[in-house]
């Protein structure tokens, strides 16, 4: 074995880690390139600011002439499942309350952990608003809060639900006995594996979007290579609280997953409509017991 | 699996199998040389390693260019797993990374740890051992601190400037040493590993899975389909696959692949020894690789435990295997040859 080739071959071991670690570097920072979509810092987007918070912390104090849509007024707890998205006439008074018009650009935010920002940007894209929620919250906001509410003009105007992003459980039946989605569990490991839809993967919302912020754009790419998604797959989420798969809605759209369904009632809701299911995981990647962490 | 991921957990590996091979890093050899021939050259080696990835790891992450996750501290399985870890490798013959890189250069005995040592890891993990494992890890409340800069309240840049200036300052004023192993100095081979170590935080963090290298559970992944489970690869199996063709190819190119075969006692030793490392890494945790050069590259104090009871199981272990009968040998060789009357005098009292 002569020096040279010794030589040779260190010198592509070299190029070989420092080329792979560039190619990570670049692949663990680059953003996401679709969350313009429903994402923006920008503080000033739109015409129109929506607090998504509570009543409470809404009356303590919100950004300068921001309506109040609490999330949690977007849902239903009426029927045997708590926690469906309420019918189009309680959805549609409350938008034409706010004074809000099909097209408008809305900035949406809540506390900073976007579970309610992210489903009523969710609700309000699916009526046609082109809804974006701030990244960061309240505190991402500019100048000093406000207790002044801002008097608003009502609107009548006609807003069209878009079935294919909010999809009732009884159409979701439809879609998953024809195998035209791929159904995703959003809720943590040990519900998924309690019970889930049958064939449907577990990709938990607080891994998509922990702490209100997207992770690492690699993350979620390994995580949907994992289950053998690609940009065009008809992803279909549901969860145990509407919220849930309003975060994971946000991750996936962010991330450009370009046709992406939302249950619009908890799992429960597509259980009791009849959905098959099971407690057999599905994917490898997902549903970890903690002895198989990574750090070993 | 993606491209990426295929490519730079093979990339990585073959690195690490090439760098480890032409260093004869072995940890098992660092540990025991201290107490054995007083040589601390492999040591140093290993210590480099440690600094350099420590280094690049707080660097990236403290920028926020790298997304690290912290080996957690489970007190009693750290040290029972640790001291397990330390006493089978002394009777391996080599931690997890000498006995892969041996197994490069065709040494049978190693290969039969290898395998022993992934089965110990599925036998601990899924096996009789598992309820073991999952009482000694509960035993540590939660919440308390993972990392030395949290036990310590300060910040990570200065706990990593204080170690690297102990550790370094040692490391320069150590001076020559006298170990000839015919491959790299212990200079080229730390400044290699650590930044192999580097490497592998980032390749393994951008195919989804935050740690750098490791040896237990991609071994797990391997060995547990041999009990029901799906052979479900991931960046770090590859590593495996990559260390072995790594070594395997330095050992090819350098004229030292020779199939050698000990005896049937020694081969039966490195199973057992095997077998332990294995039931020993998975308690812990994580073996000399996952524990003792990535977890300490994140200031874990579950790694920093884990090393100390590694240290301490193959200080104990090679006191008892080598040590004393060393000792006992050459307290008979110095003593005078006994007279007959003496000899029948101590013969009389044995009865």
């Amino acid at each position: 074995m002569s020096k040279r080739a010794s030589l040779v071959t260190v010198i592509a071991l070299v190029v070989l880690l420092l080329a792979g670690s560039t190619m990570a570097l670049w692949r663990l920072n680059r953003p996401y390139p679709e969350q313009a979509a429903v994402l923006t810092s920008d503080a000033h987007y739109g015409s129109a600011v929506i607090d998504a918070r509570g009543p409470l912390a809404y009356r303590q104090g919100h950004a300068q002439g921001a309506r109040h849509l609490y999330a949690r007024r977007l849902l239903s707890y009426a029927g045997p499942v708590g926690g469906v998205l309420a019918d189009a006439g309680t959805i549609l008074a409350r938008l034409h309350a706010l004074g809000l018009a099909p097209g408008e650009k809305v900035l949406v935010y809540d506390a900073g952990d976007q579970r309610d920002a992210a489903l009523v940007t969710l609700v309000l894209q699916a009526y046609g608003v082109e809804a974006r929620a701030l990244r960061g919250g309240l505190s991402a906001l500019p100048g000093p809060l406000t207790r002044a509410v801002p008097e608003l003009e009502p609107t009548a105007k006609p807003f069209t639900r878009d079935a294919r992003l909010l999809v009732t459980a009884a159409d979701s039946l439809e879609h998953l006995r024809e195998s035209a989605v791929a159904p995703v569990d959003v809720r943590p490991p040990g519900d998924y594996l309690a019970g889930h839809v049958a064939s449907a993967v577990d990709l938990p919302a607080g891994t998509l979007l922990p702490d209100g912020s997207l992770p690492r754009y690699a993350t979620v790419e390994a995580l949907l290579t994992g289950a053998h998604f690609t940009r065009d797959t008809h992803v279909f989420l549901y969860a145990g609280a509407l919220a849930d798969a309003a975060r994971a809605w946000l991750a996936l759209t962010a991330y450009g997953i370009h046709h992406v369904h939302v249950l619009d009632a908890p799992y429960g809701g597509l259980a009791a409509a009849g959905a098959p299911t099971s407690s057999a995981p599905v994917a490898a990647t997902s549903a970890k017991p903690s002895s198989s962490l990574c750090w070993q | 699996m993606s491209a990426f991921t295929l490519a730079s957990g093979l990339s990585v590996g073959l690195a690490f199998g090439y760098a480890l091979q032409r260093g004869r890093f072995c940890t098992n050899t660092g540990f025991r040389d201290i107490l054995l021939t007083r040589d601390t050259t492999l040591f140093r080696a290993w210590a480099l390693a440690v600094l350099v990835q420590l280094a690049g790891v707080t660097v990236l992450a403290g920028f926020g260019l790298l997304p690290v996750s912290v080996p957690p501290l489970w007190v009693g399985a750290n040290v029972l797993g640790g001291v397990a870890f330390g006493v089978g490798m002394v009777l391996a013959g080599g931690c997890s990374s000498g006995t892969c890189y041996r197994v490069g250069e065709g040494m049978a005995g190693s290969l039969l740890a290898l395998i022993t040592f992934g089965l110990g890891v599925v036998v601990a993990d899924r096996g009789a051992l598992a309820p073991l494992e999952r009482a000694l890890r509960a035993a540590t409340p939660a919440g308390a601190p993972v990392t030395l800069p949290a036990l310590l309240h300060a910040h990570t840049w200065w706990v990593t400037a204080a170690i690297a200036l102990v550790l370094g300052s040692w490391l320069v004023r150590s001076g020559r040493s006298s170990y000839r192993s015919g491959g790299w100095p212990w200079q080229a081979s730390g400044v290699a590993l650590g930044v192999v170590g580097v490497a592998a935080w980032l390749g393994s963090a951008a195919s989804g899975r935050d740690f750098g290298l490791s040896m237990t559970g991609p071994l797990r992944t391997w060995f547990a389909p041999l009990f029901g489970a799906p052979l479900a690869l991931d960046w770090g199996s590859l590593l495996i696959a990559g260390l072995l063709a790594g070594s395997f190819l330095s050992a090819a190119l350098h004229r030292e692949l020779r199939w050698r075969v000990p005896k049937s006692g020694r081969l039966l030793q490195s199973m057992i020894g095997g077998g332990l490392m294995g039931v020993g890494a998975q308690v812990a945790g994580g073996c000399t690789i996952g524990h003792s050069l990535t977890g300490l590259s994140v200031l874990s104090l579950g790694s920093i435990l884990t090393t100390a009871s590694i240290l301490l199981g193959a200080w104990a272990a090679a006191y008892l295997a080598f040590v004393r009968p060393m000792r006992r040998t050459l307290r008979e060789q110095a003593t005078p040859p006994a007279t007959p009357a003496a000899g029948q005098a101590s013969a009389a009292q044995g009865d």
